[in-house]
């Protein structure tokens, strides 16, 4: 598949700290890219969808600010959405913060015992879930993309009809396989047969893309296939029906 | 494109990218997806002229003889160890337990 990959998220990154042409183009990929998660989690946190719009804007803009997170980030240190989240859940923390701060100056009698380093965030879990979810939406979409002109280039576009109405139907329930297969005018295995050369390409695209974002602690690992097979997994576990 | 998708359907996506025979046995049993288990047992008994969806649909049946469902175990548990992969010998472990539910069901 000689096909031109996009970038990772870590390369995006670093041409995001440039001062140029390029690294501004390489800001708003990041922002398009992950505009979901971010401001998911940031809607479960503050409840207040101005606000979280406000905020999303502003971890975007300290994102690529000098001295800012794409600076301290490092791809040796874990996986790019962890980062990514925890920078938010900062964002989220010193936003709390500065209104706790503003609140006890007007009311000094409110003073904890706590101190403004103990700011909970109740919403926390379901924040976190709503990013991985939207995380890998945007993840499953972009290898989708890609699955979609690739298939279009070889003319499959029948396969990849009967793929797409298998596994993204909006329906409660999948139509069967004999169901597509009359719909296409073909038994249930040739249906099946034609969508599963859709989900190898499917596989073979999102698995290329995984293995260009996963980070190997050190640097100088190799990205086995196990490795790949082990973030799927903790893609997978988190999710919820 | 994957605006109204659920978490499941995203489950169900990530696992078509999985090599890791553990994780496709996990979705097969998590999922209940009968066509996926009516294909891969249907592979399995191949030249017994036996269908996977025959068996499960006789086992699923309310009132399927005993002596049919302690045939059916036998073939399950048969299937089950001379299975090629994890998946397959899913397959077969969960028709052999459905099949001593119905059993169970049935008889009491």
């Amino acid at each position: 598949m000689a096909e031109q990959f996009p970038e990772t998220s870590w390369t995006l990154l670093a041409k995001a700290r440039e001062q140029s042409d390029q690294g501004a183009g390489a800001r708003e990929d990041l922002a398009q890219r992950y505009h979901r998660p971010v401001q998911q989690f940031l809607l479960l946190l503050v409840q207040d969808g101005e606000q979280a719009q406000d905020l999303a804007q502003e971890f975007f803009t300290r994102l690529s600010g000098p001295g800012g997170l794409l600076e301290r980030a490092r791809p040796g240190k874990g996986a790019f959405r962890d980062y990514l989240r925890e920078s938010l859940r900062n964002l989220v923390r010193d936003y709390y913060r500065h209104n706790r701060a503003q609140a006890l100056q007007m009311h000094p009698d409110q003073a904890s015992a706590g101190g403004w380093d103990l700011v909970e965030l109740p919403g926390y879990p379901a924040a976190e879930a709503a990013f991985h979810h939207e995380w890998v939406k945007v993840t499953l979409a972009e290898a989708l993309n890609r699955v979609r002109a690739l298939c279009l280039k070889r003319n499959l576009q029948v396969h990849l009809d009967l793929f797409e109405a298998r596994y993204l139907s909006e329906a409660e329930f999948a139509p069967s396989w004999a169901e597509l297969g009359t719909r296409y005018s073909m038994d249930q295995k040739a249906a099946r047969d034609r969508a599963d050369t859709v989900a190898r390409h499917f596989r073979l695209v999102l698995r290329r893309m995984l293995r260009n974002e996963i980070t190997v602690p050190g640097g100088s690992g190799r990205v086995t296939e196990a490795v790949i097979d082990a973030e799927i997994k903790a893609l997978l576990s988190p999710l919820r029906e | 494109m994957l605006d109204r998708c659920t978490g499941r359907q995203l489950k169900e996506l990530l696992a078509l990218a999985s090599t890791d025979e553990k994780t496709a046995q996990n979705w097969l049993l998590e999922v209940g997806d009968v066509e996926q288990l009516e294909y891969l047992l249907t592979e399995m008994c191949a030249g017994t002229g036996q269908s996977g969806a025959a068996l499960l649909k006789a086992v699923c049946l309310p009132d399927t003889p005993l002596d049919t469902l302690v045939a059916i175990k036998s073939t399950a548990k048969r299937l089950a160890v001379t299975a090629e992969g994890p998946r397959r010998e899913a397959a077969a472990t969960l028709l052999y337990h459905l099949t001593v539910a119905a059993a169970l069901a049935a008889r009491g």
